[in-house]
């Protein structure tokens, strides 16, 4: 999708093209924000905190990097700044808990699966659960991650070698032998 | 049953797909847009630019050091940067200049520039951090 005209509109004055551009990316960025609060009510108050900040420094948005490369920067860091904020025992864990697959009729569901992959991201440290989660689900390059969240491009790599292997670890545990059942029946 | 491996974490990710919002999200974040302005980067753009003020500077510090370097008898050289000098000397003779020494001048001007400059950046980086 070509967001240029979306943005010329919004700058034109147009609310309807930005109300667009929320449609189109609410729920990446929710997932970025969601990665690093691990908290429903934190995701949706960052995710609205960043589509604010992109609107009000829109004009700064200079078109050398993606937008979507340029939102997940500002949602990472909104993110990271309200789990800082945040009470320590104000996290819900409520995403985190395991609980027991649904009957299996058609093979494992996708509910399942982000079940799974929701729990073992949980175990592991937000920073790194975010890496893995924009480079395998948004697909962005090493270079656009050092974009967005700031680190150089070597911890990076160091980074998504170590997480990558410490979610294996944890989902094999968690699956046991029903690890590649699950994504063959989603297949 | 085989474990999972590398190559089965792209389409595992891609299977499990986004988190969902809640569906009033884009209402809520349209109601905050309307009552906020987009911050318009050319109201906060410098009235003269950086490399403006370095090109000023650097005109400065290679004027001073011209004055502090080159012979000052004009009767005894002939080159063309001294006779440029010279003129340069006859001229400011007939300006009212504060009285003094020009390397000394010409330093603080280089000084105060820089100094500007460094506020100016300092400034223009606050700004757009609050803004952020």
């Amino acid at each position: 999708m070509d967001i240029a005209p979306l943005i010329a509109r919004t700058l034109a004055g147009d609310p309807r093209a930005y109300a667009e551009v929320v449609r189109t990316f609410q729920h990446m960025v929710y997932t970025v924000c969601h990665r690093v609060l691990r908290n429903t009510e934190d995701a949706e108050e960052a995710t609205q905190d960043t589509f604010v900040k992109a609107y009000q420094n829109l004009a700064g948005y200079s078109g050398g990097a993606k937008f979507s490369t340029w939102l997940y920067s500002i949602a990472f860091r909104t993110a990271i700044s309200h789990g800082r904020k945040r009470r320590p025992d104000s996290v819900s864990v409520d995403d985190l808990i395991s609980h027991p697959p649904a009957e299996r009729q058609d093979g494992m569901q996708q509910a399942d699966i982000k079940r799974y992959l929701n729990k073992a991201l949980g175990a592991m440290d937000e920073e790194d659960a975010s890496i893995l989660s924009f480079f395998y689900l948004e697909e962005l390059s090493v270079e656009e991650i050092v974009t967005v969240t700031g680190l150089t491009a070597s911890n990076v790599k160091v980074k998504l070698h170590r997480s990558r292997k410490k979610l294996l670890d944890e989902l094999n545990n968690e699956l046991k032998g029903e690890a590649h059942a699950l994504l063959l029946d989603h297949a | 049953m085989p474990e999972l491996s590398e190559n089965d974490l792209p389409k595992l990710f891609q299977a499990a797909g986004h988190q969902a919002p809640p569906r009033d999200l884009t209402d809520r974040i349209m109601a905050r847009v309307a009552v906020t302005p987009i911050m318009r980067r050319d109201s906060a753009k410098p009235l003269i630019s950086k490399r403006a003020w370095l090109l000023l500077g650097a005109g400065f510090l290679a004027l001073t050091a011209a004055v502090a370097l080159l012979p000052g008898d004009a009767d005894q050289a002939t080159g063309p940067a001294t006779k440029l000098f010279s003129m340069l000397e006859e001229t400011t003779s007939q300006l009212r200049l504060p009285t003094g020494s020009w390397p000394i001048w010409s330093a603080m001007a280089v000084g105060s520039m820089l100094l500007f400059t460094w506020i100016d950046g300092t400034l223009m980086s606050s700004m757009r951090r609050s803004a952020a």
